[in-house]
């Protein structure tokens, strides 16, 4: 058990965010893992600036080995911290993106129960693996891994990975507090086949980096919370570092990415339901940069429906802003 | 050094202080500290240790200020670290995955660092001496302590279930399937069958204004628990003022004797049920609602939660009160809803109010942690021992 030992990687900075366009990770897209020389695939850089505090919050999770627990407004880059962090890493990203029918098992591994009796039925012509038993004779044949199964596979192979925990509060409350033992442990055991045991094993270095993000619908259990540490993004409304996170993203115009950013800010100074949250900024600029919208035309905040989710948001733009120029329809 | 004792550490101040605000901590949590300081990190200036501190104590952004606004009262100034030592550490490559070596080659001080805490200046008030303290600038931090808490409401009204199957079929039910293969001689597909969903549904109905105005708070937190934790299918929260009732019939008053508490038992028989009145969708009584309109949507075989004081809080005895609430809960029986009183005055000072009364014709609870599972108990059927059942 590695919880109590520190993780001595060296910790991550702000460059490792903004190294090549493309690199070659391993390719988490199969559904097992092998144990040496993995299939590896193109993975594209995921444009993300983190700030100091959050940076620090990655750095303390990683060393101490703890889920890191991300709270924040809709849209604020919770979900692509993981990614930006995968790729800083080099390391392959598992998902897992949780609906409310989920289970805690399905994260490990599922097991084909199903299949497996109908190949025992078909006695005959049921298929047969490569020594030329009957897959039903063997119950791994239908052992499909989980992302955080396969993470721990990988560990036991001893490679690392990073896992994302998407939106944990939206399954059942079971689902948190039966993830306990295997966080702790980062070992699981396939009930109906003993033989397949993995386990992160004893270095530090190659526990799974686990992401965990929480849209505060539903209070999670206290023993939960306990192993993961904790941090809330906050949006950074100042235009300068608004910009910033705009051009690394598709809108090159510097000028239009400023105008971009303070005019979002001036939006969520008024009285709305929804204020406008940062990936709705990206998802606007892009259009604008697209469409060369110049930046003196902002102050009627054209194209306002990627911005301005609720009709009783969209009057109040109207009362401080005035009626929207743009139609939507493409500029010849 | 001097001969005074050793100071204990700040952090071990800080830590059992935001224990005692309610933050759930254990000791774990502070060696996760120890290890997070052996590792590095917090040692760059007092705001590096705070949003440490912050990043491991706190679960919540609430609990986050909670902790933040502590170490700030500590008021540690200079955190600073004396002559470091450089220890060469052998630092296990990654490439080798069997070294044992688990320590980071960090500059671990020879000596504890230390932590000058300026204190304030007091205006001429001699300095207290406890444990050199540095007095808290920032103003109090208050925090509500309520008799009846968040998780508390939350583990009980998760008892309230009413399930039934519905929704798309994801389930296995293996039972079935068994069943139909053998009737069937042959594999066939699997027998799936929709996922139990919780059916139960709860009508809140809280009183307002008047006596019940110092309750507010504690209310407000209790409804926001209810409405956010309850897993029930819908929870419905509206507002009325003394009774949610008005305009019984009060003819059948003239027969009670002339005492000065009358007892109702020896008309209960003659009240009718009465669902006329308004009731409230907002917290500030301005949205009304026609009673007898929101118990045909909400209330009928569904379970009711009725928050009031009934009169205990200005220890008044109103029998006309007493007769709307009668009536009241005669037309809940007649739509076959459940229903249960929760008081917030403690039950010492309900003999010789109407809460007293009703507590006799109804299952009443005080607002604490087990009044609320018995009222949760009671809505869901269990057998409550009342002096006169209506």
């Amino acid at each position: 058990m590695t919880r109590h030992r520190i993780d001595i990687t060296p910790p991550l900075t702000e460059e490792a965010f903004f190294g090549q366009e493309v690199r070659q990770i391993e390719d988490t897209q199969k559904g097992s893992v092998s144990p040496e020389n993995p299939p590896t695939r193109e993975v594209a850089r995921e444009p993300y600036l983190p700030d100091n505090k959050l940076l620090e919050a990655v750095n303390l999770a990683i060393a101490l080995g703890r889920p890191l627990l991300l709270q924040g407004d809709p849209g604020c880059g919770k979900t692509r911290l993981a990614f930006a962090v995968a790729y800083a890493l080099g390391l392959p990203l598992e998902e897992c993106h949780v609906k409310s029918t989920a289970r805690a098992q399905d994260l490990l591994y599922t097991y084909d129960a199903v299949n497996r009796l109908y190949d025992a039925q078909l006695g005959d012509k049921a298929p047969r693996d490569a020594a030329g038993n009957p897959t039903s004779s063997d119950p791994s044949n239908y052992v499909r891994l989980g992302p955080l199964g396969r993470a721990i596979v990988r560990a036991h192979h001893g490679r690392r990975s990073v896992v994302l925990i998407d939106e944990v509060d939206k399954a059942d409350l079971d689902f948190p507090n039966d993830l306990l033992w295997e966080l702790d442990r980062l070992e699981f055991q396939v009930a109906e086949c003993p033989s397949m045991r993995y386990s992160a094993g004893d270095d530090p270095s190659m526990r799974p980096i686990l992401f965990v993000t929480h849209n505060e619908e539903k209070a999670l259990p206290t023993a939960f919370l306990r192993r993961c540490v904790y941090h809330y993004i906050e949006l950074d409304e100042d235009p300068e570092r608004l910009k910033q996170i705009l051009l690394l993203h598709e809108v090159k115009d510097e000028k239009l990415a400023l105008k971009a950013a303070e005019v979002l800010k001036r939006l969520r100074a008024l009285d709305l339901t929804k204020k406008p949250s940062l990936s709705e900024l990206i998802d606007w600029a892009g259009y604008l940069s697209a469409m060369n919208v110049a930046p003196e035309d902002l102050d009627t905040v054209p194209y306002r429906g990627a911005l301005l989710k609720q009709a009783e948001d969209l009057q109040v733009v109207e009362s401080a802003f005035g009626a929207s120029s743009a139609t939507g329809l493409r500029r010849p | 050094m001097s001969d005074a004792p050793p100071r204990e550490f700040f952090l071990w101040r800080l830590f059992c202080l935001v224990r005692g605000h309610g933050c759930a901590l254990g000791v774990d949590d502070y060696e996760a500290m120890r290890l997070a300081l052996r590792a590095g990190f917090g040692w760059a200036s007092p705001t590096a240790l705070r949003n440490l501190c912050g990043a491991l104590w706190a679960k919540s952004r609430q609990e986050r200020a909670i902790v933040e606004a502590l170490f700030d009262e500590l008021g540690v100034e200079h955190w600073t670290l004396p002559d470091v030592e450089r220890r060469t550490i052998e630092v296990a490559s990654p490439a080798s995955t069997k070294a044992p070596s688990s320590v980071r080659a960090v500059e671990l001080p020879r000596t504890a660092p230390t932590v000058r805490e300026t204190p304030k200046k007091g205006g001429g008030l001699p300095s207290v001496p406890f444990g050199g303290l540095a007095g808290g600038a920032s103003g109090m931090l208050l925090l509500p302590q309520y008799p009846l808490r968040y998780r508390e409401v939350a583990q009980a009204c998760r008892r309230l279930r009413r399930t039934f199957r519905d929704g798309p079929r994801t389930e296995l039910d293996v039972d079935a399937t068994i069943e139909a293969r053998c009737r069937r001689g042959v594999a066939g597909p699997p027998v799936l069958v929709p996922r139990r969903r919780n059916a139960a549904r709860l009508l809140v109905l809280v009183d307002r204004e008047g006596s019940m105005a110092p309750f507010h708070p504690f209310l407000n937190d209790v409804c926001d628990a209810i409405q956010r934790s309850a897993g029930l299918a819908r929870v419905s929260l509206f507002y009325f003022r003394n009774c949610p009732t008005s305009g019984a019939d009060d003819v059948v008053l003239d027969a009670l004797s002339d005492d000065l508490e009358p007892l109702l038992d020896p008309i209960l028989p003659l009240i009718a049920p009465h669902d006329e009145g308004t009731i409230f969708e907002d917290r500030q009584m301005l949205q009304p609602r026609p009673l007898a309109t929101v118990l045909e949507e909400e209330a009928v075989s569904g379970s009711v939660l009725l928050i009031t004081d009934a009169g205990a809080a200005r220890g008044r005895y109103d029998v006309t009160r007493l007769l709307e609430t009668v009536a009241f809960m005669k037309r809940l029986r007649a739509l076959d809803a459940r229903h249960a009183w929760l008081n917030p005055v403690p039950r010492e000072r309900w003999s010789g109010t109407t809460a007293g009364h009703i507590a006799r014709y109804a299952p009443m609870f005080p607002l604490d942690r087990w009044g609320m599972r018995n009222a949760i108990d009671a809505l869901r059927g269990a057998r409550v021992r009342l002096e006169r059942p209506v």
